[in-house]
């Protein structure tokens, strides 16, 4: 294998399910049905996929909810804060860690 | 035998590697012939004549075009709408404001529909120049299609041209002013947005209420219904998708977006598109491609009256675009 990621691999996704076609089927039922507009517009739900797309660092995520973001609607200033909400969430969770270093650190000092 | 030829000689050009199949096999496939129903809509394509050369445009329209309806065609127009009685006359270009004969147009045109239609791209309208036209336009109660892409300054300039944002702010503010946009004046404003990209647009109704939001926070402005159109893979737009890789991806998002139920409601099924020169077409998309309606070279001089009920509609693989998802109206 050349590369790890080949965008065509996206469009196999469903191809998952061949080996365990009930476990495909209650999935991308579930998907759908997270995805459908309910309290949270469709457009605010695909906001929050490309940020958590971001925060788990999965290129097939960030190409399907770059594209989803513009067909429902956002611009890319909206995408690109909601980029931002996730590198804040990540930054801000090594940065908490920081409470636990000062702990040991206070524990084995003066 | 004659039309399917000819059929053959327009989709067959330029599929380069196209993976998917022709738009007219797709509607065999469904069961469906495309034919008129009752014409309602005359569309008048006054010239190619642009201020802007926007990157989505079918028709390839900017400065410097020479394609521009003259008085002897707006005659034969004019004289074509009188005995055909339209419901709506929807004025087209190009921007049309630049028609050095505009106001002829619109004052001669307005007394003979229910509905005047004028698109525009706003910055044509509000160029400091269009004084008489714009007091015409609320004069005769003219419907402004106005062009407002994005939300974006950025993606609405990479679309447009720099400066266009805030013009088109400018103008719809202007329009505004004089009652377009504002509840019980008559006077409608409808925002036209394309994707600024190779991409669907989104839902009509979530995106309208969500621009009445944040134009009227943002900029105190206000309109009465949005439009979402996707971008036709003609002209510039087609140019584009070509240059940048994305042509053959697109019109695979098109095609397996191909709703059978959008095609009841098309445009072209009701709609008869006239050139600046004066010939007929099923659409302007089919104008940009120089695909005559019915496939039949006809000069406006020559109708009777609206296209009958029932007769075939030309069609080749831009026509996707306005079968994909919830349609093209």
């Amino acid at each position: 294998m050349e590369i790890y990621y080949k965008p065509e691999d996206l469009m196999k996704f469903e191809e998952i399910g061949k080996e365990a076609p009930e476990l495909g089927k209650k999935f991308f039922e579930y998907y759908s049905a997270v995805f459908a507009e309910g309290e949270l517009t469709e457009r605010e739900k695909t906001l929050i996929a490309l940020a958590v797309a971001h925060a788990i660092q999965c290129p097939y995520c960030i190409d399907a909810y770059t594209q989803a973001c513009f067909e429902k609607g956002s611009n890319l200033a909206e995408m690109t804060e909601a980029v931002h909400v996730a590198t804040a969430i990540r930054g801000g969770a090594s940065l908490v860690h920081g409470v636990q270093m000062r702990n040991v650190a206070e524990k084995l000092s003066f | 035998m004659r039309e399917t030829y000819i059929q053959n000689k327009y989709t067959s050009d330029n599929r380069m590697d196209l993976k998917i199949d022709p738009f007219q096999l797709t509607l065999s496939r469904h069961g469906l012939k495309l034919k008129r129903k009752k014409t309602q809509t005359l569309q008048i394509n006054v010239g190619l004549l642009c201020n802007q050369t926007c990157q989505h445009c079918h028709l390839n329209a900017g400065p410097g075009k020479k394609e521009n309806m003259n008085s002897d065609t707006l005659n034969e127009v004019v004289a074509y709408a009188t005995r055909s009685k339209f419901e709506v006359i929807d004025i087209t270009g190009g921007a049309p404001e630049l028609n050095p004969i505009i106001e002829e147009i619109v004052a001669r045109l307005s007394p003979l529909a229910p509905k005047i239609m004028l698109r525009s791209n706003l910055s044509a309208l509000n160029d400091g120049r269009r004084d008489d036209l714009i007091y015409l336009l609320k004069k005769n109660n003219v419907v402004i299609v106005a062009s407002f892409p994005s939300l974006n300054m950025n993606q609405t300039e990479a679309q447009r041209g720099e400066g266009i944002f805030k013009a088109s702010v400018d103008a719809v503010r202007r329009l505004n002013k004089l009652g377009y946009g504002q509840e019980n004046t008559g006077l409608e404003l409808i925002l036209l947005s394309n994707p600024t990209g190779a991409f669907l647009p989104p839902s009509q109704a979530q995106m309208e209420k969500h621009f009445k939001q944040v134009l009227w926070k943002k900029w105190g402005i206000v309109f009465n219904e949005l439009y979402n159109f996707a971008n036709v893979p003609l002209g510039r737009f087609r140019e584009w998708l070509v240059r940048t890789g994305n042509f053959e991806r697109y019109m695979e998002k098109l095609s397996s977006s191909f709703n059978p139920c959008a095609v009841e409601g098309v445009m072209c099924r009701t709609l008869v598109s006239v050139s600046w020169d004066g010939y007929l077409f099923d659409c302007d998309f089919n104008l940009a491609r120089d695909i005559y309606m019915g496939y039949r070279k006809i000069h406006i001089s020559e109708m009777p009256g609206p296209p009958e009920p029932g007769n075939s509609i030309a069609t080749a693989d831009h026509c996707y675009t306005c079968a994909a998802g919830s349609g093209f109206t």
